[in-house]
């Protein structure tokens, strides 16, 4: 999966169904969502779960903070890293800590 | 392990003061308080807070409450002192005059209580009910004896910091919870759920200053870091805690959520999929934000007016000082 594959899906799912009601036309890659008020707690909630689904990936509640949730830059690089300790599990070994 | 809650009680003082007047008199410190924030957000924290009064300790302290909740709660379950076996002190804010250690100590001599286990933890605030009741299922599965624990916590705002804006503003009051083990009256615990974050410990902070205890509310933290990952924390716990118990978030009867403003109550409502107006109604007008007890307090309101009915899940759900978040799913 492409960078720009990850962002497009996750500014598709940010565009369509958790923005509070603000006239952005447009989602840039560091356009601070969280800080900027575009998504609130409540919106993270479904965030969380679209890219769980979306990326079958799993996030434990201390993996989840306004530092790597911020921006679509942000979320793609933790989406990434989701995905890469999922492949180091499927090829049976365990991912780094941190 | 079959623990129930047997009983559950608060006590409140008799004195009062209207919210307003509270955010007039420490102005200056709501101002310090909020200056960080956008005007969007200085004007938020003010809305919707949906209090009106606060009780304030005056001739009864917090440990006077306790001491009348614990044995309204006793009474209320027919057990003596001599029957429990766990005293566990939860007080956030106990009071700058209070007894430096726990009130657990003295509480069982009061309640002669002599041979019961008195600890304390100061961990939580107004999530530290679920730590308690965690800690105390603990102590009962892991020691044939201790077969009944009274959970108390009491509170006091330090003076000068009754306002936790752009949270809440504080008012004073105490809680007792009784749990019983192999008991058949009262909800049957069937699970807890705690967090905690402590990179947000700050978020909000006990300093002394001039002598004296302040609350200091980091509303910068509060805004963009405790608030982002507020409910999906607390929604994280719920769906935990009922997975374990192969239960989903229809099936739960009465969300007993905290009393923190009406704004945070519709975030928990719309956090859980509940209709508008679709949780109960509390005291929280009259009574504020009273810490842990909150729970409690709503909890004792929905039994007396009837509504929980045997069979009934029972969610309680609250967040607070450490960072900490708590679950609880109990069936009536």
């Amino acid at each position: 999966m492409t960078t720009m594959e990850i962002k497009n899906a996750v500014r598709q799912f940010i565009t369509q169904n958790v923005l509070l009601g603000v006239h952005q036309t447009t989602i840039e890659d560091s356009t601070p969502l969280v800080i900027g008020g575009l998504i609130d707690s409540i919106g993270m909630i479904g965030l969380v779960a679209f890219l769980e689904s979306h990326f079958h990936v799993e996030f434990a509640p201390r993996e989840i903070n306004v530092h790597n949730m911020n921006t679509l830059d942000q979320i793609e690089e933790l989406i990434r890293k989701k995905l890469a300790e999922r492949k180091s599990y499927a090829a049976g070994s365990k991912p780094q800590a941190g | 392990m079959n623990v129930r809650i047997a009983s559950a009680a608060y006590a409140v003082p008799s004195d009062g003061e209207a919210v307003a007047a509270v955010l007039d008199r420490e102005r200056d410190r709501v101002e310090a308080t909020l200056a960080p924030l956008s005007p969007t957000a200085k004007q938020k924290a003010t809305e919707g807070l949906g209090l009106s009064r606060v009780r304030v300790c005056g001739a009864k302290q917090p440990y006077d409450l306790v001491l009348e909740a614990a044995s309204t709660a006793m009474a209320e379950a027919g057990i003596r002192g001599q029957d429990i076996n766990l005293i566990l002190d939860y007080s956030t804010f106990p009071g700058e005059n209070s007894q430096y250690f726990s009130f657990a100590h003295k509480l069982s001599t009061d309640l002669r209580a002599e041979t019961s286990l008195n600890l304390g933890l100061k961990s939580g605030g107004c999530g530290a009910l679920h730590l308690a009741i965690k800690t105390a299922l603990g102590w009962m599965s892991t020691d044939e004896n201790i077969r009944t624990a009274l959970l108390v916590t009491g509170d006091t705002a330090p003076q000068g910091s009754r306002s936790l804006l752009p949270i809440t503003v504080q008012g004073d009051a105490a809680s007792a919870v009784i749990l019983t083990r192999d008991g058949t009256e009262g909800p049957l615990l069937l699970g807890v759920e705690a967090m905690t974050l402590g990179h947000l410990h700050d978020a909000i902070a006990l300093v002394k200053t001039n002598g004296h205890l302040e609350i200091k509310v980091d509303a910068a933290c509060i805004e963009n870091e405790v608030m982002p990952v507020y409910y999906l924390n607390l929604f994280w716990l719920v769906k935990k805690v009922l997975a374990a118990s192969c239960l989903s978030l229809n099936e739960i009867d009465h969300f007993i959520y905290s009393n923190i403003s009406q704004r945070d109550r519709e975030g928990f409502r719309r956090m859980v999929g509940l209709p508008k107006g679709g949780l109960p109604a509390t005291p929280m007008a009259e009574y504020g934000h009273t810490f842990a007890s909150d729970l409690v307090i709503n909890y004792v309101h929905l039994r007396r007016e009837g509504q929980i009915r045997p069979g009934q899940l029972l969610l309680f759900a609250s967040a607070g000082i450490g960072f900490t978040w708590g679950v609880t799913l109990a069936r009536a």
